[in-house]
């Protein structure tokens, strides 16, 4: 029976060729539904492809269109592209790598309308259920009420109202005072019973009676050296309680010292709780409310809190060379544990060469191109960078926008310029009701993010050619005078200043049109405004009026017992007086000639 | 049940060499012990087609050792890990895996690696142990078999196709 049947290799090859026509076959098919169900599942977004064509000869795919929801709001594509056409690195895939040589994607758009909901492919978010504090956007929902909100707002709270829902400081420090001066009044009552005790005293006065007593008596001298001895006793312990007293003293001035400037304090206290509640409820026309800011802050926030989101998704596929091994995970029925070694020659595990991209912006198509994005820039060596570009069109004189994440050294240094020259505005909303009608633009900002956290930059637009409007509201003359100040403006600079972590950057945002909007409602409301101010620094006066008064009786009460000390002091010394003159009899009335012998005191 | 049991006895009392059905057995085990789409699963088919084996016995083989395998998946594990993780292996590891078709072969998985390991190292020792039953078969039981001419002429097999009233 011969060993080898060569009619099996005929069979294997038609079976084999009838397996790979039957994968060929649905090969598209199977990419496209792991891209949109497995994609969906990574994204936590729906990912939609209207069509996908590969070519094992030519090592390319072809996707007809993109479609990526927002996560946030399903009715909305975050981006789509018309067109996408990928060259694979087929070697490169044997060693389970995806290395994109060359590709193209056409039609990019950004934040358009879907046709119908997407899928919630979200993940519960404990997080975003117990607000998680330092997270972008916490500070724009924290924010007191001010800008045009606070302009709106025609009855301007009253004082006793906002007393009932704002602690004063005053009042919280007063109580604070009052409870460390009962303190101190305690301990000087226990003091001044325990080391100063006028039973002490009297004990002490009535013992120098009876040496009186017994010195009137004196018969013989041999009694003289016992009592010479209790006198010098009582003496000693006279004196030692003479020495208390001006360690006690010094300890006293020291608490009174404390508790007059804790008292001081408080005086200061009302005027800052004013400050404070005149700020937040009054409109700071000197120049303490950001009028722009608060008409674009908002919305700037809102654009970078995005970015900010999107950035982090993105920054850990930046950076996955790590050891290797890294993927000895948890072993798993059926599946096992995938073991990584060392390559010889390290290469990512995912690079995208080159693409070409062709977005709509403004309706303007603009050409860029993304290079050397990489999963491991450290292995492979080159920083990522992203770069769109184009010259006069209908609705820019040019726009420039350059990226480049850098994560080749140990600290990652990411950066963004973008600048775009008279940009062509039309019905824009500019926030809180303002529309711009028309105007031009010119806009420069560079923003740099290291270590993908700590974030500087700025952002300058000289705005020119304006037609600005705000609607005006019938009976709100506060905002019809700033409604009529925003139409009368038509040029203007906005200058925002970014600085901080990525989850708790702040703003900082100057505008040359703050000061014709001061102006303007400085007219209509500063009558209004000195009323409430007034009546708010009252409120707070009376209300502070009764804790701060509660503070003077324990100071005073504090003081006095410097009194107390110094009279216990000279009914000591009194007592010193007496028992160094009259207890023991005079040299003169000593028996048997003695007058000439030395007395101990 | 009995279908399997009778296919067994049917490639037992046919003209196959002894090698053939070893063969065949070996290869099914091979396959059924290891995750079914590892590449190198690709090879086994293939010499299974081009080798004059039973089919038959090797389809049966690897019914038999997937059931097997779902059983000592932890122990294939274990076994696998170790070995890919022995550091006096690592060096050699990285230079194997440098060539992209073991990394293709998923041979770097646990799984993949220690059942691998221990088809092959069962291999040989099945082989053999086969033969001797097939050749104690023929030897003893089908000679017993065709001392009886009712036993001798239904064989069992023609017995079953009987019952079930038909070919099977």
């Amino acid at each position: 029976m011969k060993f080898f049947r060569w009619q099996g290799l005929v069979a294997f090859l038609i079976l084999g060729g009838l397996a790979f026509g039957f994968f060929r076959f649905f090969l598209d098919g199977m990419i496209e539904s792991a891209i949109e169900g497995e994609g969906s599942k990574a994204a936590q977004t729906e990912i939609g492809l209207a069509g996908l064509s590969t070519s094992l000869l030519a090592q390319s795919l072809a996707i007809g269109g993109l479609d990526v929801a927002n996560p946030d709001n399903p009715g909305e594509n975050i981006v789509e592209a018309e067109a996408i056409r990928v060259n694979l690195d087929a070697v490169k895939g044997l060693r389970r790598k995806v290395v994109i040589d060359d590709m193209t994607v056409e039609g990019l758009r950004f934040n358009q309308k879907r046709p119908a909901p997407a899928k919630s492919f979200k993940r519960p978010d404990k997080k975003a259920q117990t607000a998680e504090p330092g997270s972008p956007g916490e500070a724009a929902t924290a924010a007191p009420a001010s800008g045009l909100s606070v302009i709106d707002r025609v009855d301007i709270p009253s004082p006793a109202d906002i007393l009932k829902k704002e602690p004063l400081e005053t009042l919280e420090a007063a109580a604070r005072a009052q409870t460390e001066l009962e303190r101190l009044k305690t301990k000087w009552e226990e003091k001044l019973k325990t080391e100063l005790d006028p039973a002490v005293l009297e004990d002490t006065r009535r013992k120098i009676e009876d040496l009186k007593k017994k010195a009137g008596k004196l018969s013989d001298l041999t009694q003289l050296p016992a009592i010479t001895q209790e006198v010098q006793s009582l003496k000693a312990e006279i004196e030692g309680h003479i020495d208390k007293v001006p360690h006690l003293k010094e300890e006293l001035r020291r608490d009174v010292q404390e508790a007059t400037r804790l008292a001081a304090e408080l005086k200061d206290l009302p005027l800052k709780d004013y400050q404070r509640l005149k700020k937040k409820y009054s409109l700071d026309l000197a120049g303490g409310s950001n009028l722009v800011g608060a008409l674009i802050g908002s919305e700037v926030k809102g654009y970078l809190d995005r970015a900010v989101r999107y950035y982090r998704l993105a920054s850990p596929y930046l950076n996955r060379g790590g050891s290797p091994r890294e993927e000895e995970v948890r072993y798993e029925r059926g599946k096992g544990v995938f073991v990584k070694f060392p390559e010889a020659e390290p290469f990512p595990d995912f690079l995208l060469r080159h693409a070409k991209l062709s977005m709509n912006l403004l309706d303007t198509p603009i050409e860029g191109e993304l290079n050397d994005l990489s999963d491991n820039q450290k292995v492979y060596g080159k920083p990522a960078a992203l770069r769109f570009f184009s010259g006069k069109t209908d609705r820019f004189d040019n726009f420039s926008l350059k990226t480049r994440l850098d994560r080749t050294q140990a600290i990652a240094k990411d950066s963004l310029e973008l600048a775009a020259a008279g940009v062509r505005l039309k019905d824009v909303r500019a926030g809180e009701g303002v529309t711009l009608e028309e105007g031009r633009v010119d806009l420069k900002s560079s923003i740099d993010i290291v270590n993908e956290n700590e974030i500087k930059g700025m952002a300058a637009a000289d705005f020119g050619a304006l037609t600005l409007s705000l609607p005006r509201k019938e009976g709100n003359e506060i905002w019809n005078a700033m409604a009529g100040a925003i139409a009368s403006v038509d040029r203007f600079s906005v200058r925002v200043g970014i600085a901080g972590t990525l989850g708790d950057y702040k703003l900082d945002i100057e505008s040359d049109l703050d000061e014709i909007l001061r102006k303007a409602l400085g007219q209509a409301v500063s009558d209004q405004l000195k009323k409430f101010e007034s009546a708010l620094r009252q409120a707070i006066d009376e209300k502070a009026k009764g804790a701060l008064a509660g503070v003077g009786g324990p100071l005073a009460g504090l003081q006095d017992f410097g009194k107390v000390l110094s009279a216990n002091e000279s009914s000591w010394k009194d007592l010193l007086a007496k028992a160094q003159e009259g207890v023991l009899p005079s040299k003169k009335k000593l028996p048997g000639g003695l007058g000439d012998l030395k007395l101990p005191f | 049940m009995l279908g399997p049991v009778l296919k067994v006895f049917k490639a037992l009392n046919s003209n196959a060499r002894p090698w053939q059905l070893s063969l065949g057995v070996v290869f099914g085990m091979i396959v059924g012990l290891t995750p079914l789409s590892s590449l190198h699963n690709l090879v086994v088919v293939f010499l299974a087609f081009i080798i004059n084996l039973n089919i038959g016995l090797m389809i049966l083989s690897f019914a038999f050792f997937s059931g097997v395998a779902y059983l000592l998946d932890p122990l294939f594990h274990s076994l696998g890990y170790s070995v890919l993780t022995a550091g006096a292996l690592n060096d050699f590891w990285t230079q194997f895996f440098s060539c992209p078709v073991f990394l293709l072969g998923k041979l770097n998985n646990s799984i993949v690696m220690g059942s691998l390991l221990a088809s092959l190292a069962l291999a040989a020792p099945v082989f053999f142990l086969f033969n001797g039953v097939v050749g104690q078969y023929r030897d003893k039981i089908q000679g017993w078999l065709n001392k009886y001419p009712v036993l001798g002429s239904l064989k069992i097999v023609k017995l079953y196709e009987t019952l079930m009233g038909g070919k099977s």
